[in-house]
């Protein structure tokens, strides 16, 4: 993303009163653990690990949504 | 007595016929299933020696031959084959003839009879190698198998800042829920008082117990997301072997100790008083009240499993004609009418001790109509197994490659509905076959499996019950339809219809685009029958389609078609009753109201617009409307909707009865209830009236 990366924009979007119950789920590497770790701290809801399969996109989106 | 004996020994044999042929069909799919084969052998040999025995010599000594392939087949000396299968199956049908022709069987049976015994010679003869061990196959999908029951006692205390992250713990306890048997008990001491409290934070813990099979690593994926930012304790509480031995349940004292909320010794003095156990402790500040909701709702829930488990290991089944309960539920039909006259006699008296009993005799009669209602409930699934055979001898005749799948066979639904229900499937099911799913070198050619799947799932959704046909064949042809729609002059060659409107074609009498006539389908009878037979059970069709991927026709049905729960209206003289079940709320509507909407028949509630329909003008009824008018909000698939009446009288239990002949198209009006003082409501058709409207107002524009 061009400005901002994504932890950035969890932050941003936790800060703004009228999106910050949203439920946000990242997309990180298995490599990048830490960077996981910022994404939780920065307010992410969940997470997905790359490579993921479409049906597990579906259950996290379900899982987060209801 | 002989006869009646000879009936019973019928009846039990057309049902071991049925449970027959669902073995072999699985036994198709699972060749090697030493349990599914033996299930075959003991329906034949119970055929078999129980027809002896009451005179069907004939019977028996057909059976006699199968269930001697049957018992090679079990000790491993021969191997299930396709053509073991069909041959079983028809002989299944044979036995079935045999059985309907009072004096034993005729001589074109006999002949039939014959053969089907020759081809088994046949087959017996040329047996070659042994089966491989039937019983290996069983073991290795058991490890697949669920894992035995437990209940486990979850205790979750979210961190504060959760629902900063998006979470929402509701969300959590419902994925537990899913899991299994579960109860959530709250404990709220800690949320602050009004002025302190910050609501954006998260001050509620829980305690879960929950009964499943899932294993403790389902239990713990829940909280995948949270695991960091809670505190989980899994404890398992009880196992199958606990739960099956005979030891009482766990004392309330034993389980506030195993949570170490308090001690022995507390226990001991708290007993040394005269009062309950539970309330001793919280009077003596020892425990939250909380805390001893959570534990007693831990021994209520160990209760509840065992006795469950019990129930299930004893469950036995009264077998009782279908006429009697008919009987029971019109007597209940009676009872229910004249308690509403007793209600509103009750009522006009004012008499107090006479409204009392009134009421408890309303309670009463409203348990025994849901009991009696539920007596009448079958699971779907028993039709699902004979489509299954359906689809079975269809794909061979039409040399086509296609499965069967079915979904939600447990899904509850009233006897007579699924009795009715069976015709319309059928023709819809040989629709698919025929006329949807394409041969196989056809698919093949389009990229897509050359084994078709035909759908079939059933599911409730509020007081009806879905159930869905798909297929993953053609798809609906929409040029053919609307070209043969214009042919048929049943649309003007230049009308513009919506998709919906155009497949909604199909069920218009005399309506095929088959080319070709087969045995199957394509006279062009079925459909529109198919659509009579829904709307006869207050149903719905739905189609939908795409060219290329395949049809899904969604029967859309009540789930029951003999007492429901109604809210009672009355417009000018008349009485009207809305199905409860589809009634969101009642608001009112005054003069200033409707002239603030401009002459637009739409209401605001809590900013929400929702449109009405006027009964008084819908049903064309004289008199003017009264000062304060009131809506009733219905929410159905197509969003809320709001009918004006003059009065909500209230809840009314509404016994069904069918509008008389000339009546009975009268759109909008589904049939008729009888009030407590003898005068008739009617029952309004709620999606008729509103697709009345929307055409009315379309044809307008």
């Amino acid at each position: 993303m061009p400005n901002m990366d994504g932890i950035e924009l969890i932050r941003q979007v936790r800060a703004n009163s009228s999106s910050k119950f949203i439920p946000i789920v990242m997309l990180t590497t298995e490599s990048q653990m830490e960077k996981k770790q910022a994404g939780k701290e920065a307010g992410a809801t969940g997470w997905i690990v790359k490579p993921f399969k479409p049906e597990q996109l579906l259950a996290v989106v379900k899982k987060v949504l209801g | 007595m002989m006869e009646a004996q000879r009936e019973v020994y019928k009846e039990e044999a057309y049902e071991l016929l049925g449970e027959l042929e669902v073995s072999l069909l699985a036994l198709e799919e699972t060749p090697g299933d030493g349990e599914l084969i033996g299930r075959v052998f003991r329906a034949l040999h119970t055929i078999k020696g129980s027809g002896a025995m009451f005179g069907f010599d004939e019977v028996a000594a057909f059976t006699h031959e199968i269930e001697t392939v049957f018992d090679l087949v079990r000790n491993g000396e021969m191997i299930v084959t396709k053509a073991l299968i069909d041959l079983t199956l028809a002989a299944g049908d044979q036995i079935r003839t045999m059985l309907g022709s009072s004096k034993g069987s005729e001589e074109a049976d006999r002949a039939q009879a014959k053969e089907i015994i020759g081809a088994l010679k046949t087959l017996l003869s040329v047996k070659d190698a042994p089966a491989p061990a039937p019983q290996q196959q069983t073991l290795t999908e058991a490890d697949d198998a669920e894992l035995a029951q437990a209940t486990y006692r979850i205790s979750l205390r979210l961190d504060r800042n959760i629902f900063a992250k998006g979470s929402n713990p509701v969300l959590l306890l419902n994925e537990l829920r899913d899991l299994g048997e579960s109860k959530v008990i709250a404990h709220t001491e800690e949320i602050p008082n009004l002025p302190e409290l910050n609501p954006e934070e998260c001050f509620t813990w829980w305690d879960i117990l929950l009964t499943t099979s899932r294993g403790i690593n389902a239990i713990r994926d829940v909280f995948i997301f949270v695991e960091d930012e809670c505190e989980l304790k899994i404890d398992v509480i009880a196992d199958a072997s606990s739960l099956e031995d005979d030891a009482p349940t766990k004392r309330l004292g034993e389980i506030l100790m195993d949570r170490g909320w308090v001690s022995q010794e507390d226990i001991q003095k708290a007993l040394g008083k005269q009062k309950r156990i539970g309330e001793l402790l919280v009077d003596a500040g020892l425990v939250q009240p909380s805390k001893l909701e959570s534990a007693l709702a831990e021994q209520e829930h160990l209760k509840a499993v065992r006795g469950k488990q019990q129930k299930e290991e004893s469950a036995s089944n009264v077998k009782v004609p279908a006429e009697r309960l008919d009987t029971l539920v019109n007597l209940v039909g009676e009872l229910v009418t004249v308690q509403a006259r007793l209600s509103q006699t009750a009522a006009s008296m004012s008499h107090t001790d006479l409204l009392s009993i009134s009421e408890e005799v309303d309670r009463l009669t409203a348990e025994l109509r849901d009991n009696t209602m539920s007596i009448r409930m079958l699971p779907i699934g028993t039709t699902f197994s004979k489509f299954k055979r359906l689809v079975r001898d269809l794909t061979n005749e039409l040399g086509k490659d296609i499965v069967m799948v079915t979904e939600g066979a447990e899904t509850e639904l009233d006897k007579t509905v699924i009795e009715r229900l069976n015709d319309p499937l059928v023709h819809l099911i040989r629709n698919c076959i025929d006329h949807g799913i394409e041969p196989p070198a056809v698919r093949a050619a389009s990229g897509k499996p050359r084994q078709g799947t035909v759908h079939l799932s059933a599911a409730h959704s509020g007081a009806n019950v879905l159930i869905r046909i798909a297929d993953d064949g053609a798809g609906l042809d929409i040029e053919a339809i609307r070209a043969k729609a214009v042919e048929k002059g049943l649309i003007a060659a230049d009308a513009q219809l919506p998709e919906k409107e155009i497949f909604a074609l199909i069920f218009a009498p005399g309506f095929s685009t088959a080319k070709k006539v087969t045995s199957v389908s394509g006279r062009g009878v079925g459909m529109d029958v198919v659509k009579r037979n829904i709307d006869a059970l207050r149903g719905s069709i739905e189609v939908e389609s795409r060219k290329g991927v395949g049809t899904t026709v969604t029967l859309k049905l009540p789930l029951t078609l003999a007492i429901i729960d109604g809210l009672l209206v009355k417009v000018g003289d008349g009485h009207f009753v809305l199905p409860l079940s589809i009634v969101e709320e009642c608001v009112e509507l005054t003069r200033e109201d409707v002239a603030r909407a401009h002459g637009r028949h739409i209401t605001y509630v809590r900013g929400d617009i929702v449109p009405y329909i006027r009964l008084r003008e819908r049903f064309l009824m004289d008199g003017d409307p009264v000062e304060v008018e009131q809506v009733v909000i219905t929410e159905s698939v197509g969003g809320k909707v709001g009918f004006v009446v003059d009065k909500v009288i209230g809840e009314h239990q509404t016994v069904l009865k069918n509008l008389g002949r000339f009546y009975r198209n009268v759109e909008g009006i589904s049939g008729a209830t009888i009030l407590g003082d003898g005068t008739v409501a009617l029952i309004m058709d709620i999606p008729k009236l509103v697709q009345g409207v929307e055409v009315q107002e379309a044809m307008v524009n």
